[in-house]
């Protein structure tokens, strides 16, 4: 069987809350370069909305400037995302890490996105190197819940 | 893109929530639901059957629901959307239904 091609795919958002408007115009872009699953693209835009949403409204607050660099590469089964920031340290594998096997009633609310992301994606890690968060996971397109 | 729109019944609310309800439009379905919570409205059904997308801002809105001990039916047609609702772990509690009869059926329980 012939591997398939990596497809790379790279944006910038700003700090604004308003720039996570664009990931839905990113979506719609992977959907017509990429042979993916509506599931699949639903599940990267819902991470990607959840886990910069929080990098926007919490990561930032105070700050008056900052970037988000996202990297995607799509192997024909993973798609594999990178994602850097310059806002406050914050590890979401943490969070989710505390919060699963909850169920919703129980945990704060505020926790929702977090566990949801780290339910969808798979080997979530984080570091903080040279004043970024780096965060990298992958979604499995092949994944069948 | 969202479009919401309310009509009141004698058994419920009766929300029709399309397009997608993201962090960007939340705020947009949030603001009517409180003023309903507010107002003492107990019953709701979301028709979503056209909605394609849903994330954790318009989710808070029906846990809201859930904690102020409201009776919460939805009509859910996307698959998407269905498997990030059942996510939550409250798929039983927001009565996630197909069809919207289904859905109605809810409530015309409670009253007879």
């Amino acid at each position: 069987m012939q591997d398939s091609p990596i497809i790379e795919y790279h944006f910038t958002l700003g700090h604004h809350v308003k720039d996570i408007e664009r990931i839905e115009h990113v979506i719609k872009e992977l959907e017509s370069l990429l042979d993916i699953d509506e599931k699949s693209l639903f599940q990267l835009n819902l991470v990607l909305e959840e886990l910069i949403s929080n990098t926007m409204f919490y990561g930032f607050s105070g700050m008056d400037e900052g970037s988000i660099d996202v990297d995607l590469s799509f192997d024909g089964s993973y798609i594999n995302v990178r994602i850097h920031d310059n806002a406050k340290e914050f590890d979401p594998t943490v969070e989710a890490n505390d919060t699963s096997g909850h169920t919703l009633d129980e945990r704060a609310v505020g926790g929702l996105g977090i566990m949801l992301s780290q339910r969808i994606s798979e080997e979530m890690e984080y570091k903080r190197h040279g004043g970024l968060n780096k965060l990298s996971f992958k979604i499995n397109t092949k994944r069948n819940d | 893109m969202i479009n919401i729109s309310n009509q009141h019944t004698s058994n419920y609310e009766l929300i029709e929530v399309s397009g997608r309800l993201d962090t960007s439009n939340a705020d947009l379905l949030d603001e009517p639901v409180q003023q309903l919570i507010d107002s003492g409205s107990q019953n709701f059904l979301f028709d979503m059957s056209r909605l394609d997308y849903i994330s954790s801002y318009g989710i808070r809105i029906f846990v809201k629901l859930l904690r102020h001990q409201a009776k919460v039916s939805m009509v859910v047609r996307s698959d998407s959307v269905f498997s990030i609702l059942k996510m939550t772990g409250l798929e039983n509690r927001l009565n996630i239904k197909r069809d919207i009869n289904e859905a109605k059926k809810i409530f015309t329980q409670i009253t007879q």
